[in-house]
Formats: structure tokens, sequence, C-alpha cells
């Protein structure tokens, strides 16, 4: 397999780039290089200044999307006030991997299993995107829960409310590090406002916008809730697991995850 | 002098490894190197009506079976061809040699090479393979080779039995998974002879295929291993070297060829895959009174070593215990998979698997103790085995179970059991030597030098560690350090053939090899060679003797996901006399983390024949976080045949786990038999848990 890769220096740099070589961003590669796909040429994103961070911007903390997973796993403030992606970039892959696989590319990747895609859905986390429009830089920012990427369109940051009460994450693989999840679970304790957020269920990562409402009026409702959430998923059998499993595993992990981060 | 017999001296392959310094196969640049590829079949059986060979650039070459003087690998049934040239039975089949400057280019014209084909029906499992609707692979069938042996009155021990158990049992095809994977660099030495470096067990099996394919003489060839990334029975008994050795027997330049990984995953051989059913009667008070014993294995395409696992399984299915009726039978079948061959346990993991869990599920029903209902019929020295013969050697079943049962972790277990925690134990017994009817010698060679010792042996440390423990046993024999022996190993040229480094028979018939040598050099002579003939049993039995070892298992299971936790794994092994109490305890831990994978998480699926798994991000191996705590005690009972009373156990470690683990989580249960491996989990979420 051979690659090209471009290394700009700027967000304009790269997007123009990409737009006149075609091919992908490569935002730490562990992904794109793992596939044996015939992509021709990649553009960087690693060169680019001010991508990697972790602030507290008033009420929100934003991570730039070149943040590398080993940096959140380090980031205190992420484990005292954002629980549950603190804990999805902790168990994601193994130490090699977080070493080099940045949040922006997990978002980007599109994987149904991406670790901590459920946990920002579920804490409700924003989006901003960089994107160039008659050769100007311009960005909007997005709910994670509506995201869908534009042609182009770059993950410049992270943005997450840090009102959250209580959020926790849970992953199972079929081994206990270096795993893609059977399934992955987030959930989310704002007041009494719950989300749940699922992972490796469905062809997308999944914000159980029924289960959520279920809880939030009543977060005791666990059958009410479990039979909402097993309608909101739509699980396949693949190689990491079962329909049946699955189902099971997220109709108990919710009870596990609701009761947890219930005051 | 002090002893260092028993004594953990240090590694010696150790400093060279930990920096980078050691020379694998695939580190070796020649210049002017042909990269070797293989065009392999898409398809899993057919008839290969011929090969269609495009254009190919300069300086590249094409091979097929018309090329090679003799097409035929050889092996006990002699009937795996090197390439395909009339049938392909399985996905991934060799049917062209493509040799190129650089690897890509091979691959590429490996990928351009089009077979012409008839495809067949598949032989995809042991149940098609034993249909008669299905395909045959060859004309005799798809039944390779079957073994049966009755003794005493099976049926009358069952109508006297008290209780009687019974299950089904399977286990998965599993692969060695060692870092390095298979791979070799042939080229033309200064003498003109063909020098094979390899990643080998057995650089005289590298050099007799090559010659036998090739028709280069066997004088003409030279063989040896580099250093080696773990072998586990994968590199033995199937030669790699072959490819490239053809290629530069033909062209006359170096050739180079190193598996890929998914080569390695989908086309290297593989533990067999089992089916067994066993039937077990006891009097009230624990003794077996009869045992009926089946298994079907999964040979794939081909049977390589396959027969001889068969005879093993079966030789210690209850091989372990005192039976008076014991029924054995078992089939090995060909199907349109990758080759089952040697895999570290050869056999014995999957009969436990079905004898153990047996054995613990009539204890618990009849109030015996686990451990107890094995003392009860422990196997001794002089007892009879299951096929009838007397075991004549050594026998250390019964101490390490008395030990076992003064351990923390038995105590832990019967007195103490932490919550939500399930405990189990089984025993395994593993063979060593190549058994009856296979010639089993070794040679060595001892020189004296002016600081110490030259010992050549064509044994290789795989990363066992044998450099170490040979060295230590050639030290103590010529009363000299540890530093003072250089062994040189793993090479055809200038080395005695001391057989393959296999079968767990290194220690013990090289061992006394060199104590032969040895004794010749302490009477006068400054150079001798040393010879040890592993003893055959005399009767109905496959092998001398055995290595046996008691191994317990805590686990917890996680009632939200299913998944099982393995937290401490304690073994007391029964080797004889240790020669290195480190090097055994590296063997234990191995093996048990082998066997975890093959218990939780590991296994190779076929669709159509062809590997679900291709890399080590869908075949699960267990990593650091998967491999509990881990102990290891063991009884010194010398074997009085062995090299200071030591026996061979680097396959023992594999046999029990599973057993020991799979009865540790259903006695969190009310209502769950594990009967399969690798442990269902959504089983194991629908199971009713104890309070």
């Amino acid at each position: 397999m051979k690659y090209s890769i471009h290394v700009p220096s700027t967000l304009e740099e790269a997007f123009t780039t990409r737009s006149r070589v075609g091919g992908q961003y490569l935002a730490g590669g562990t992904v794109v290089l793992a596939i044996k796909k015939p992509v021709c040429d990649l553009v960087s994103l690693s060169r680019i200044p001010g991508l990697s961070f972790i602030e507290r911007k008033g009420d929100c903390i934003e991570i730039g999307g070149g943040t590398t997973f080993d940096e959140l796993d380090r980031s205190a403030l992420l484990k005292e006030r954002l629980t549950a992606l603190w804990q999805a970039s902790h168990e994601l892959a193994g130490p090699q991997i977080r070493n080099v696989a940045t949040i922006g590319g997990n978002i980007g990747s599109m994987s149904p299993s991406a670790d901590s895609v459920t946990a920002l859905m579920a804490l409700d986390a924003s989006v901003r995107l960089f994107t160039m429009e008659g050769g100007k830089p311009c960005r909007r920012t997005v709910p994670i829960r509506e995201l869908r990427l534009g042609e182009g369109e770059i993950i410049e940051a992270v943005v997450i409310r840090t009102n959250v009460d209580s959020s926790v994450f849970e992953k199972v693989g079929k081994r206990n590090a270096m795993a893609v999840s059977v399934v992955n679970m987030a959930v989310a304790r704002v007041g009494k406002k719950v989300s749940v957020a699922v992972g490796s269920a469905a062809p997308n990562v999944v914000f159980c916008r029924r289960t959520s409402e279920i809880l939030s009026k009543d977060c005791t409702d666990m059958m009410a809730a479990k039979a909402a959430i097993l309608e909101e998923i739509s699980p396949k059998d693949d190689r990491w697991g079962t329909v049946e499993q699955k189902r099971i595993v997220c109709a108990n992990m919710l009870e596990k995850l609701a009761g947890e981060v219930s005051a | 002098m002090k002893n260092i017999i028993g004594t953990s001296v240090f590694r010696s392959d150790a400093p060279d490894k930990a920096r980078g310094r050691s020379v694998f196969a695939d580190d070796l640049m020649i210049p002017g190197t042909l990269h070797v590829s293989l065009a392999r079949a898409r398809v899993a059986h057919a008839i290969l009506k011929g090969v269609k060979v495009p254009p190919i650039p300069d300086g590249c070459f094409v091979f097929t079976a018309k090329d090679l003087h003799s097409n035929l690998i050889p092996s006990i049934m002699n009937e795996q061809p090197v390439l395909a040239s009339e049938r392909i039975r399985c996905h991934g089949e060799p049917f062209a040699i493509v040799a190129a400057p650089t690897k890509e280019l091979a691959d590429s014209i490996a990928d351009s090479i089009e077979p012409e084909l008839e495809v067949l029906g598949t032989v995809d499992s042991i149940a098609d393979a034993l249909d008669p609707s299905k395909p045959a692979l060859f004309e005799k069938g798809n039944v390779c080779s079957t073994f049966h042996s009755e003794k005493g009155d099976v049926d009358r021990g069952f109508r006297e039995s008290f209780l009687t158990v019974e299950g089904d049992f399977e286990t998965p095809t599993q692969i060695h998974g060692f870092l390095e994977p298979e791979g070799a660099v042939t080229f033309i030495d200064e003498d003109g002879k063909m020098m094979i470096v390899a990643s080998t067990q057995y650089a005289f099996g590298d050099l007799r295929e090559a010659s036998a394919v090739t028709g280069r003489p066997q004088s003409e060839i030279r063989a040896m291993a580099a250093t080696v990334g773990g072998a586990f029975g994968g590199k033995d008994g199937y030669y790699v070297s072959v490819f490239p050795a053809v290629v530069t027997h033909l062209t006359g330049k170096p050739a180079k060829y190193i598996y890929s990984r998914e080569e390695n995953i989908r086309y290297g051989m593989k533990r067999h895959k089992s089916i067994s059913h066993a039937k077990v009667g006891f009097s009230k008070d624990g003794r077996i009174l009869a045992a009926d014993c089946s298994i079907l294995l999964d040979t794939g395409a081909y049977a390589v070593l396959g027969t001889s696992v068969l005879k093993l399984a079966m030789e210690v299915f209850c091989g372990a215990y005192d039976i008076p009726n014991v029924r054995l039978d078992g089939k090995l079948l060909y199907t349109n998979h990758a080759p089952g061959s040697a895999m570290k346990g050869f056999g014995a993991p999957q009969s436990a698997m079905a004898f153990e869990n047996l054995l613990n599920r009539a204890a618990s029903k009849l109030g015996i103790d686990p451990v107890q209902i094995r003392i009860i019929n422990a196997i001794h020295k002089g007892q009879k085995n299951s096929m009838g013969g007397v075991h004549e050697h050594e026998i250390g079943l019964e101490e390490a179970l008395l030990k076992f049962r003064e351990s923390d972790f038995y105590r832990e277990m019967t007195q103490h059991p932490e919550k939500d925690c399930g405990y189990g134990i089984a025993v395994g017994m593993k063979s060593s030597g190549l058994g009856k009817f296979v010639p089993d010698t070794c040679h060595v060679t001892i020189r004296k030098t002016g600081g110490g010792y030259i010992v050549r042996t064509s044994i290789v440390d795989l990363g066992q560690g044998s450099r170490t423990t040979l060295s230590q046993i050639a030290a103590q024999a010529l009363g000299v350090p540890f530093e003072a022996i250089d062994m040189q190993m793993g090479c055809t040229d200038g080395n005695p053939d001391s057989g393959s480094t296999a079968a767990s028979r290194s220690t013990y018939v090289c061992g006394n090899a060199i104590l032969d040598a040895a004794r010749k050099i302490r009477e006068g002579a400054d150079e001798a060679t040393g010879s040890c003939a592993f003893p055959e049993p005399k009767d109905e039995a496959v092998h001398a003797f055995f290595a046996f070892l008691v191994q317990g298992a805590k686990v917890k299971t996680d009632p939200v996901t299913g998944k099982t936790d393995v937290l401490w794994m304690h073994s007391t092994t029964d080797a004889g006399r240790i020669i290195n109490p480190a090097l055994l305890d590296g063997q234990v831990f191995g093996g048990i983390s082998m066997s975890i994978g093959m218990t939780l998480s590991e296994q190779i699926r076929y669709r159509d024949g062809k590997a679900l798994e291709n890399g080590m991000g869908n075949y699960i191996i267990p990593t650091a976080l998967d491999v509990p705590k881990l102990t290891n005690e063991f009884v010194e009972k010398p074997e009085e045949s062995g090299p200071f009373g030591a026996k061979g156990m680097a396959e023992l470690p594999t046999v029990a786990v599973a057993p020991a683990i799979t009865t540790a989580v259903c006695s969190l249960y009310e209502d769950l038999e594990i009967n399969s491996i690798p442990i269902d989990r959504t089983a194991v979420l629908k199971s009713r848990r104890k309070r």
C-alpha cells in the first residue's frame, strides 16, 4: 500500500489541499491505516498548531479535535467534570493507540462503536466544524446528536457544558483491552434530565431519545426504559456478539448505569 | 562447585532479545534477494484444471507444480502437495510460487495468476465430514484415521456404577499466536550449497523437505534456525522454507518468504477443533468404574501431524486415572479448512475439556471434594493405562494433588471463598517424546576448547529457554561454570541430528545425550558424541511417560455483560526434578495464557471454508489485562531415566485450564453447564445465579 501524506500547517491549507487532491484527513491514523482501502492521498492534521487542548471556557469545556486519548485520559478536569468522556478515553483501545488516536478522528471515523462518541452524545456535546466558503474560513457549531459532516469539514473542537451532575460510561469487549466494544453505553444526568447513548448496537452510535425521556420523567421506571431502549437499538449479529447478547447487555447496562447516575 | 541444577540462572538469550540484537529470519537482508509470494486459492474446494500465468516482468519468476522435482510434502500420510495441481482442498492453498525483486511486485503478480477451477461443495465442519452426501476430499473419503481401544468390560462397568455422567463437548480451532510469523531466507553460500535460514523447530526437517521437493541432494543443502519468535508446534512437520528454497534452487538467487499475519492466521497450521462425547461411571465412594470416550478432530485439508494428535488425545482422555474399564474411539477428519497439526498440548486440552468437566460434575453429585475424587482415582507407576499397558515411569500425580490440597488456593476455595467468585480445579497430563513407532533419538557433540566446552545440538531455543536449561545440564555434568558452556544450536551443518524441538522432549532426550557425551569427556576424550533414544512403551501405549499437573481457577462473572474474568490460576506441577524453576514457571504461565485465550475468546470460524478471522484485531488473544494472578509450585519426584531426574513438561500447562475455568464459572450458577468453548456469554447471561 502506498500513500501520499500531505502535511499542511493551517486549517485553511488542510481544507484546500483536501479539496484539491481528494482523499481523506488523517487525524491519528489508527483507523485509516488499519483498513486496507486504497486511499492514495492523506491530509494529515497532526502538524496544525492549536488543535490539541483541553480548556475551560465559561460554563463549558472545549477540547481540540487533535487532542489524543492519552491526553484526555490524563486530564484531571475531565475526570472530575465529565466522567463519562474520561472513562471512554481511559478504556479506548490500549496505550499505544491512545498515544496517537484523537477525539476528532474518533468522531470523524463514523464508527458505530466509537467509544468517545457514545459519551459525547450522552453529554449533549457540540462539535465546532471548520470549512471554507468562497475562499474564506467559516465555522459552524452543531450538536453531536445531529452531526452530519459536510464535504471537507474539519472537526476543530468539541464543546461540552459542565452543568452535568453525574455521568458514566461502560464498555464491554471480548477482552479487557484493545477490544472493539460489543456494546458501549453512556448515561448523563443534568438535574432531573437523564440522557442515554449506546454504541455498537445500531449502524451508528444512537442517542436514545425515548429512553432518556422516560428516565427524565421517572428515573426508577426501569421497565419502561428497558422496553424503550430495546426499541431504539437495532443490533445485528456481528463478529463481536449476537443480537440476543447485545439486547440483554443493553438492558442490563441501562439499569446499572441509570442507577449509578441517579442522585 | 555449586549445584546449578534447580537454580533459576539468568536466561542466556535474554540480553540480546531485550536489546533487539537477536537476528530473526526477516532481519536477514541479502542484496539481490527475490521476494516470494504465493498464488493462493480463493475458494476452499475445487478441481484445478489449469493455471493461467499472464506475461510477467523481466527478473520475475513463476513456478508451478510441474517445475518441482517432487510435488509432495514428506509427512505421515504423504498426501499434501507443495503446490495444488489437480485439486484445491482449502482456501488459501498455494498453486504457484512467485518471486520478484520486491514483495509488492511479487504480491501483485501472485494476485494476477488465475486458476481454472471447477468449484466443488465445501466440507465446512466435522458434521459435513461425516455426511456421506458431501464431497470427499480424497478418494478414500473424509476419514483420515481412526483410533479404537477397549479395556475390561465397559458395559459391565456402567451396569455396576452408582452414578453415570455424560456429555458432549466442543473446543475451537485455535492458532499458535506466536509473535514472529512463519518464514525463511535461502541463498547459495560460498561453498555452492543452498543455505536455509528459517523460523523453525527442526532445521533437519527444513533440509529434508527442501531436498525432497527440489531434488537437490541433502549434502548440497544446509539449514539453520534463526532466532525463533515462538513456535508452539506450528513450525514443525510442514516447513514454509520450501517455497524460497524452490526459488533459490531454480534461480540461484537469494529468496525470502515471510508469512504476513493474515497468512499466518488464515493459512498456518491450527489446533484441531474437536467434538467429543464421554460417559463415565462411578461407584458411590467415587471410584471410576467405567469410561467411554470418543473424539472427532477437524484436521482440515491435510493431516500433517494430525494422526499423532488423535492418538495422544485418546491416550490421555481419561489417562490420569486408574480405570478398570475403558473404551476409546476417535476419528481424524478431513475438511476444507486449513490443516490442523501440532499445537502445545497436542490433543490433550481437547479431551481434558470433556473428561475433567464430567469428573467435577460427578464429584459434586457424589458430595466428594474435587481434589479428593482425583486422589481416589489417580494413576500410579506400575498401574495400567487406558489401553492396558503398564506405566513403567515415574508418576507424581497423587503427590501433586496432595500438595495442591495444602495450597493457599485450595484453602481459599474450600474455607473462605471470596464473595461472588467461582472456583474450579482440573488435572492435566501430557506425554513427552514422539511416541511409539516414531524414531526418537538425539545426538549431540561436546568439544573441549581453551576456555570451556562447545555443545552442538540441532535442538532450537524457540523462546522456551532450552539454550539455558541445556547449558545448565552440560555445566553440571562437566563440572564447569554455566558461562563455560557455548551452546551451538539449531544448525544442520556440523551439528548432529538431535531430532525436532517438539513433543516436550528436548530437556529429557537432549539432556540425556549431553550427559552421555559429558561422561566420555570426563573419561578423557577431547571431543565426544552423546546419544539418547527416547524410551518406547513396551506394550499397549503410545507414549512411555507423562508429566501431570493440578490447576485451580478463580473467576468472576459480570452479571451485566456475561463476561468472565479469571482472577487467579494456581498450578501444582509434576515434572520430575526441575532444572530451572523460573523457566518452568515461564512455561506454566505461558501455557495458561494460551488456554485462557481458547476458553474465553480465541477461535477461528469458517464460512464456506474461509476463515472469518484474519488479523490480531479480530482474532482475540488475551492481553496483559486478561491474564490473572499466576502461581505455580511443583512436586519433585525424580524420573530415574531423566537427566538429573527431569521429565519434559512444556505442553502440559495448556491442558487443564479450560475445564478448571468452566467449572469455576458454572459453580456460580444454578443451572449452567458449559460444554463448549470459548464460553458463550449469552448462555451465562441467561442462567440463574446462585444466591
